[in-house]
């Protein structure tokens, strides 16, 4: 993911409308791909709209102690689950423990062509069938430069939980993915 | 945890593998034992399939809406530039804030500073005045020896004149001591009065200053005396 350089931040704070279309240009991306796959495809561009605002309205504070992508998708992140939760559909149980950890891990064919169209369909399709927070690891963990620290930050918990939700989810996506 | 070659490692750790999230040491064991477990090099492949899968989902294009972009940026610097004006708006509220603050602390102290205390020569031209006629000590048979202010208070305004408090100073060890309270004088009246306040047995009239203070509703009424 590319970074805003620090001249273009400034401008950004400076109200300059050219650099916050690059701040928008910069992070549209990511952010679309975080709310379709965390709210679906009819709520994405609300939460991308409104992430923006949210991301606009508080630049000025904004005090580079982490990278500004980070800030981006961690505030795209509070606005997902905010939709969640009007939703109702935020699943706040705890999860159960964990399952695949007990379950011989399902493997993917080795002989098969993998990345392929079909498979990035399943795949997606998997992925809207996990629960929330393990969306919005995987999802997060798909931005190349997005470290269990960043991750952790965006979503506010320990990185221990980080490491365990990711491996969670991948065997979840695994199973969900079993005789590809 | 062992970092031998041959041992298996679980899954957890291969996922963590797969995230560059492991201690370098951890980690070059962990790919010597790739080499020689086929089981193992199974589960990160799969792990690494739906990882890569997933960052290719990630770059999809997504639909590009322009109107969307100019509106949102338009409403983005509107809102970066009222909250500029708020803050800059509050930045000045709190400058002038603070330098009427500043501004009325200065004056009350010049005030405190320079404001002549009303003194007997403040109150002459009120024709209101006090004297200290004589200072001495008085010994009776019964009760002990006093150091004695006698004094004369004229009040020549046309109003009454009201003594609050009255404070005697002297050379004899004590600094300022209230002998006497709540005294009025009616206009025009001139009031002679001893004031005296308690000393030891063995107590002498020193030379130096003997000082007495009125403090009046007005202001303050002072003499003194220099015994040589």
């Amino acid at each position: 993911m590319t970074e805003l350089d620090v001249e273009t931040l400034r401008r950004c704070r400076r109200v300059d409308p050219a650099a916050l279309g690059m701040l928008y240009d910069c992070y549209r991306r990511p952010v679309y791909y975080l709310a379709r796959r965390m709210v679906g495809e009819a709520e994405a561009e609300d939460v991308c709209q409104e992430t923006f605002i949210a991301v606009f309205r508080a630049v000025a504070k904004f005090e580079g102690k982490s990278k500004l992508s980070t800030w981006v998708l961690a505030v795209a992140t509070r606005v997902c689950l905010m939709h969640l939760r009007k939703r109702r559909r935020l699943d706040t149980a705890a999860e159960p423990a964990d399952a695949s950890e007990a379950e011989p891990m399902t493997l993917l064919s080795p002989s098969h062509e993998l990345l392929n169209k079909e498979f990035l369909k399943r795949l997606a399709d998997a992925m809207d069938r996990l629960p929330e927070n393990q969306r919005m690891a995987v999802s997060l963990r798909s931005f190349e430069e997005m470290s269990y620290e960043e991750i952790a930050r965006a979503m506010n918990c320990r990185l221990e939980q980080v490491r365990a939700t990711l491996f969670r989810a991948r065997c979840r996506l695994l199973k969900f993915m079993e005789g590809y | 945890m062992s970092t031998r070659a041959s041992e298996h490692h679980a899954p957890q750790e291969w996922s963590a593998y797969l995230d560059g999230e492991l201690p370098a040491a951890r980690r070059n064991a962990m790919r010597e034992h790739l080499r020689e477990c086929p089981s193992c090099a199974a589960i990160l492949r799969s792990f690494e399939a739906v990882q890569h899968g997933a960052e290719q989902l990630a770059q999809q294009p997504t639909p590009a809406q322009p109107q969307l972009r100019t509106r949102l940026v338009a409403v983005g610097a509107a809102m970066i530039a009222q909250s500029r004006s708020r803050q800059r708006w509050l930045l000045w509220l709190g400058a002038f804030l603070a330098i009427a603050i500043l501004a009325g602390l200065a004056a009350a102290w010049w005030r405190a500073a320079t404001q002549p205390r009303t003194t007997m020569s403040a109150f002459a031209a009120s024709k209101v005045r006090v004297t200290l006629d004589r200072v001495l000590i008085t010994r009776y048979f019964v009760e002990p020896p006093s150091l004695e202010y006698e004094v004369t208070i004229h009040n020549g305004d046309a109003r009454p004149l009201e003594i609050i408090r009255v404070i005697v100073s002297d050379p004899l060890g004590e600094k300022e001591r209230s002998v006497a309270a709540a005294l009025r004088v009616e206009p025009g009246q001139t009031l002679q009065r001893v004031f005296s306040r308690p000393v030891g047995e063995n107590a002498q009239l020193r030379p130096g200053r003997y000082r007495i203070l009125l403090e009046t509703s007005d202001g303050r009424l002072v003499d003194e005396k220099v015994v040589p």
